[in-house]
């Protein structure tokens, strides 16, 4: 799963920005300029941190 | 010169288009050996170069983490092509170029083919491709594949590397903290015969936790040599990050200097369709329309088609008749055994040619994608990909649509999953002959409730099967859904056309084998000893060798019969019960509503409704599959299911009625 992750731009610090998130069905997140579709239960996997506001 | 060349890449980069381009006509489709996974190759000749071109399963990467990936990366290892094309979408560079370095681990003959430049300068990328090509250390070719811009390029660069006229020397990949444990691993694998892998390679697909190559590894070294390999491993839990990392920083290093984005992305097109087309709610509605247009178009818009070719088919047959000399038995043979079940091949055509054509259109356009994430979460309670949802319904229609529009689907455990449900659906010629029967059997008022009751008997049986197939005969976990939505493109009239046309090929070349010699072995069976009555052919006396078990469905030799000719084709047991009960003068209606119960006639259409697929399905089962195993499950456990719910019905329904 994590070489899937990889693959797909996923990795420990890349920049993350969510997309879409409904209350059922995949989250839509972009990162390193592409879209990706990231099933919900995966997804609730990934921690991420919030950017501090004066780096966006 | 003669070369091998590979085509890698991302799905949805373009692949395809340029793989088109460059080879035309001259392309051969197959499935890779025992995988339900298309392999395309082709020939490019330019001047005095032939180029054979194989155009590599989409792939993100090159770990064993699906089918396409591995089939990827041992046909780089084990074919050694003289050169490997990546090909890169543009737009989504830094993604993109995660796959090449993992290309670049394996071999140093790669070409970067950069696709989709319109489509990165619309969303404000500029990418000097000189200096990119500095950094990298391999010739990089910008591209855009849908105008058939740089593919002349590609070609020349391909035949500059493999002369040696260019220099490539690609940038290596730094791995940090992991290059010691990576040459001590190196230092333990090298000497040892490793199916032809690099022992580098090897040490860092064993870091990274690759089971393909552990198995290869485990195998292939004592277990003294193993433990030590494992202990390193545990040394180094997070191998798999830090590689991933070291790719990445690889990619940054390299476009630091030759990329530029602007601080704020452009809005571009495909977000705003997005903002609808992938809309939770809006999206499955939309999915839905779509849906349904293309259920009717592949059927309706085929259907005056159909209805020609099935003219002149018979036309020919009654033509044939009067003029061949061969006598009353052998022309039936040749014209109602084997023109017909010709015919049945040919009327499928239109159809498939218009749902290939719908399908490629979707996509091309990076569609499809949105369907695979809008539906996940519906179909995801079946324990199914979001794109299942198309073939299922399609096989509605017709069960040939149906299993060969299971190639949508990614991975190779839906795939086969969608494949093995097919049979349950009834399609359009069941549909036909359960509501013939229930209109002839049972009493107005119960005609809506019987049609519903079976459809939803149908329903529940594919979750049942769905269920039972996933606990028993498909083994692999269901992998969550992680893919990418492609930018928005307008399909290509190439792509469009090759694709429905390989499609449609392969369909004929293995099924009117099958289904002309099938249609032969039915006639045959029904008219041979020459001159019997029906009771006494073999079909006749397999019937009555059937009635055993056609006594615990509760239905007579005559009802068997007409089921086993129905393996031909579903609307061929109405043409034998017509033979076997319109007796004396009367219509078929009328002879079946004295000859069945309506208990009988509900068990008779369940069973015909579940039972064995006809023989185009099985065709189309075991041409998308290639496994004499699925095919032979696909057949069997839907006659399992039939019994069991014939026989419970009949049953059950004797036992409430006395």
């Amino acid at each position: 799963m994590l070489a899937r992750l990889s693959s797909l731009g996923v990795t420990v610090g890349a920049e993350i920005s969510v997309i879409q998130n409904a209350p059922i069905g995949p989250v839509l997140v972009s990162v390193r300029g592409v879209r990706v579709a990231i099933g919900r239960g995966m997804a609730g996997r990934i921690l991420v941190r919030v950017r501090a506001p004066d780096a966006l | 010169m003669e070369l091998l060349v590979a085509l890698a890449g991302n799905p949805n980069v373009g692949k395809s288009t340029i793989f088109n381009i460059l080879t035309g006509m001259h392309q051969h489709v197959a499935n890779w050996p025992g995988k339900t996974v298309e392999r395309k190759e082709g020939i490019c000749k330019f001047n005095e170069h032939v180029l054979h071109v194989i155009d590599l399963p989409g792939a993100y990467s090159l770990t064993a983490g699906s089918v396409e990936e591995l089939i990827a990366r041992e046909f780089i290892v084990h074919e050694h092509p003289d050169i490997v094309v990546v090909i890169a979408d543009a737009s989504g560079i830094e993604r993109n170029l995660y796959l090449l370095a993992q290309v670049l681990e394996l071999t140093d003959r790669a070409i970067l083919a950069l696709n989709k430049m319109d489509l990165a300068e619309a969303k404000g990328y500029r990418i000097d491709v000189h200096r990119l090509q500095e950094e990298i250390g391999v010739p990089v070719v910008p591209m855009v594949a849908r105008r058939a811009q740089g593919i002349k390029e590609l070609i020349e660069r391909i035949i500059d590397v493999a002369s040696g006229n260019v220099d490539v020397r690609p940038k290596p990949i730094r791995y940090g903290g992991l290059e010691r444990a990576l040459s001590r691993l190196e230092a333990l694998l090298s000497g040892h015969d490793l199916g032809g892998y690099a022992p580098r390679w090897l040490a860092m697909k064993l870091l990274e936790g690759d089971a393909e190559v552990e198995r290869l590894v485990k195998s292939s070294l004592s277990a003294d040599l193993w433990e030590q390999i494992e202990s390193l491993r545990r040394a180094n839990e997070r191998a798999p990050m830090l590689i991933a990392d070291a790719r990445y920083a690889w990619i940054r290093e390299t476009l630091a200097q030759s990329m530029r984005k602007p601080a704020r992305e452009a809005i571009t097109i495909t977000d705003n369709l997005d903002h609808v087309l992938a809309h939770p709610i809006i999206g499955l509605v939309i999915f839905i329309i779509v849906l349904a247009c293309i259920f009717w178009l592949t059927f309706r818009l085929s259907e005056p088609f159909v209805k020609v070719l099935d003219e002149v088919i018979s036309r020919i047959g009654e033509w044939l008749r009067t003029r061949l000399p061969f006598g009353d038995f052998a022309n039936g043979l040749l014209i109602d055994g084997a023109l017909s079940g010709f015919g049945a091949v040919v009327s499928l055509i239109p159809v498939l040619v218009v749902f290939f054509i719908l399908v490629s259109v979707l996509e091309d356009s990076g569609y499809m994608a949105r369907v695979a994430f809008v539906m996940d979460g519906l179909m995801h309670i079946l324990g199914l990909h979001g794109k299942a949802a198309l073939p299922l319904v399609l096989a509605y229609g017709c069960n040939v649509v149906g299993v060969m529009g299971s190639r949508i689907i990614e991975g190779e455990r839906d795939r086969v999953l969608v494949v093995l449900l097919n049979p349950l659906i009834p399609c359009s010629a069941r549909l036909g002959v359960m509501a013939f029967i229930v209109a002839a059997v049972f009493p107005r008022h119960l005609q809506v409730p019987a049609m519903l009751g079976l459809h939803m008997l149908s329903l529940s049986m594919v979750f049942v099967a769905g269920m039972l197939l996933r606990l028993f005969a498909i083994k692999g976990e269901q992998v969550p859904l992680m893919m990418e939505l492609p930018i928005y493109s307008a399909p290509t009239a190439r792509n469009i056309a090759l694709f429905t046309l390989h499609r449609v090929v392969a369909f004929l070349k293995r099924a009117s084998v099958v289904i002309v010699s099938v249609s032969v072995f039915v006639w045959l069976l029904s008219h041979l000893p020459i001159g019997a009555t029906m009771r006494e052919t073999y079909l006749g006396k397999l019937g009555s060798l059937l009635q055993p078990f056609g006594k615990l469905i509760g239905l007579d030799w005559r009802s068997c019969a007409a089921l086993v000719a129905g393996f031909l084709a579903k609307e061929n047991s109405l043409a034998v019960l017509s033979v076997l009960f319109g007796s004396t003068g009367k219509g078929l209606i009328e002879s079946l509503r004295n000859a069945m119960t309506p208990l009988q006639a509900f068990s008779f259409t369940a069973f015909q409704m579940l039972y064995i697929p006809c023989v185009a399905t099985i065709a189309a089962i075991w041409l998308e599959t290639r496994s004499p195993k699925l095919t032979a499950l696909a057949i069997v456990y839907p006659l399992a299911i039939a019994t069991a719910v014939a026989a419970l019905i009949y049953r059950v329904g004797v036992w409430l009625t006395y």
